[in-house]
């Protein structure tokens, strides 16, 4: 006799939950919508630009005195939309704050410990400029810079200071009138020197490498990877961008540029169609274009922070502006900034 | 459309890995690591050559120092880029610590501090001059559209840059004095200046914001006394009373960030 064994309980238990058999095959199909996915991707990757681009330090630059003291100039991008945005500043012990916005108003500011709160009503672009006696300590004759950077930034060192101690590579370096002026990363930088006779500096080697090449093994296949993922799209782009800009060309009147229209010849611009093509120009910066065309287009960095009688960071900001606007070009001569006007320059869009 | 959407989504993952990455190790100078180190390694043998007392440990150290400058070289030439910033690493290292040990004997014999005391007063009054050109550098860029007069100052900073030069230590102290209470009452003039631009600048940031709320789906109420509020500080400001003007900016500060995060 078969005994039949009912577990009875169990199967109206079962029958109360209504388990659900769902067939696996083909789920990726039927829950995944991968157009859906794509486009969180794309609103995910439209956003990231946008957060880094509000309260972000556009530039910052240090300048470390003989006295151990250091003067902050730093370039914050703010949501125009905020009253006021707070800074964290290098320290505790700050004098000669400064805050300005784009259009060069004096914006009011409050120190509370390492932190400032600039008032900025529309602001979208804040200029603050400190020195602070907290960056550097001395212990005997050796001098330690120490910074923990959020961003990429400058650092001039003192006139006659020798580094003989560095934890951070720096990204590159030149030296003007005996002060080596270093590029460095974000992130945490030691730096030790001591101040001594000045002595000669030898011949850099010329790199035999593609820069390229520098970083370790992994980043390098990890950026060749995705360098040759992304060219794709990039390229993409580039096309689309110059198919447009091909469309765009006859509609494209540009009276004031007389140069573009010329075949391409080896005489630089004149200071007044540099200001035509650029009128957002700064006062000080005309001033110095001027002095650049009147000088047969170029001068070294030095003969125009004599003729300006300004500090050499100031004169750097300055070339660097105008780097950015395409007005000059920076060329290396004897171990000195050769500043250059242009011979082509385009309307900005 | 599901390929299609399959490179769409690979070609954006890689792209936002990619954008992660910092570009620093792109971007160093093999030639760069080589100058800091042949200079700190300068530096070093001319601090050896002055010291009396040398230990052999020292001179060890610094032989060491020397080859691993050369070992750069010598991987700039082989172009292993992980070598050169390992050798360029152990060279400033060795350099540090034998700065450091020397150092150390310095403070001990306090042979050293003697040339580096001489030395301070004149660095803290060079440093003092260029901490006041950038604050004039600042001051004059906030003044291009006002009648500030800077002819005395410049003139001043003139005269202590002449001083500097010639270390006349008593007239630079005088002159840099002199300059500061010049630049503390061109402070003040361009404050005094600001304050009346700023409220100007305030009141139309109010205006637009509660402008651009007024399209936007936000809480009525708050927004009529965000208003309302304008209208008072407003005419605070005709008035003239700048402390009442400074308290209600404060409270419709408040109201605007309020009506700004309901938006997000």
């Amino acid at each position: 006799m078969n005994q039949l064994i009912v577990p009875y309980h169990r199967q109206d238990s079962l029958r109360d939950e209504r388990m659900l058999f769902v067939r696996t095959e083909g789920i990726l199909q039927t829950m995944i919508k991968a157009p859906l996915i794509l486009a969180g991707l794309i609103v995910v990757a439209v956003a990231m630009p946008l957060q880094h681009s509000f309260s972000s330090t556009r530039g910052l630059d240090l300048i470390v005195y003989s006295d151990g003291s250091t003067h902050v100039f730093s370039e914050i991008e703010v949501d125009p939309l905020q009253t006021d945005f707070e800074v964290k500043l290098f320290g505790t012990e700050i004098d000669n704050f400064v805050a300005v916005s784009e259009n060069d108003y004096l914006l009011s500011g409050e120190i509370i410990g390492d932190t400032a709160l600039v008032e900025t009503f529309g602001s979208s672009t804040v200029s603050i400029n400190y020195d602070t006696h907290d960056l550097v300590s001395k212990e005997g004759r050796i001098w330690t810079f120490d910074i923990n950077s959020p961003s990429e930034f400058s650092l001039l060192m003192p006139e006659n200071s020798v580094i003989v101690g560095m934890s951070n590579f720096p990204l590159s370096m030149d030296i003007i009138d005996e002060q080596s002026r270093l590029i460095l990363p974000s992130g945490q930088t030691q730096i030790d020197y001591i101040f001594g006779a000045p002595s000669p500096v030898p011949n850099p080697i010329p790199p035999t490498s593609n820069p390229s090449e520098n970083g370790s093994s992994f980043d390098s296949i990890m950026i060749a990877i995705g360098g040759a993922i992304v060219a794709g799209g990039i390229g993409g782009a580039i096309m689309i961008r110059k198919s447009k800009r091909k469309e765009l060309k006859p509609q494209m009147v540009r009276p004031e540029s007389v140069l573009e229209s010329k075949p391409e010849t080896e005489t630089t611009l004149d200071a007044e169609t540099i200001f035509k093509l650029r009128p957002d120009l700064r006062e000080d910066d005309k001033e110095i274009v001027k002095f650049l065309y009147e000088n047969g287009g170029e001068a070294k960095e030095s003969e125009l922070r004599k003729k300006f009688l300004q500090p050499r960071t100031t004169m750097w900001r300055a070339v660097k502006r105008l780097e950015r606007q395409g007005i000059i070009e920076i060329e290396k001569k004897e171990l000195q900034n050769l500043v250059k006007l242009t011979k082509k320059l385009e309307e900005e869009e | 459309m599901k390929k299609i959407a399959s490179i769409g989504l690979l070609v954006l993952v890689a792209s936002m890995i990619v954008g992660s990455i910092p570009s620093v190790e792109a971007q160093s100078d093999p030639a760069v690591l080589v100058r800091l180190a042949k200079a700190a390694q300068n530096q070093v043998e001319r601090q050896i050559s002055h010291s009396d007392n040398v230990s052999d440990e020292i001179r060890r150290l610094f032989n060491e120092g020397v080859s691993e400058v050369n070992a750069i070289q010598q991987a700039i030439r082989s172009d292993d880029m992980d070598s050169v910033k390992r050798h360029f690493l152990n060279a400033m290292n060795i350099f540090k610590k034998i700065t450091m040990t020397l150092n150390q004997t310095d403070i001990q014999t306090k042979s050293a501090d003697v040339a580096e005391s001489a030395a301070a007063p004149q660095r803290v009054q060079n440093s003092d001059l260029d901490r006041l050109k950038h604050l004039i550098y600042t001051l004059k860029s906030i003044a291009r559209s006002q009648s500030v007069d800077f002819a005395q100052v410049d003139t001043l900073v003139e005269k202590a840059t002449k001083q500097a030069r010639e270390n006349d230590r008593e007239g630079l102290h005088a002159t840099i004095n002199e300059l500061k209470t010049q630049l503390e009452d061109i402070q003040k003039e361009l404050r005094k200046h600001a304050s009346q631009k700023t409220a100007e600048r305030e009141i139309k940031f109010f205006s637009s914001m509660i402008d651009r709320f007024e399209q936007k789906d936000v809480d009525k109420e708050l927004l009529a006394e965000a208003k309302e509020m304008l209208k008072e500080f407003e005419q605070l400001i005709a008035d003239g009373k700048y402390d009442n003007a400074k308290e209600l900016k404060r409270e419709l500060t408040d109201k605007i960030k309020q009506l700004y995060k309901s938006l997000s």
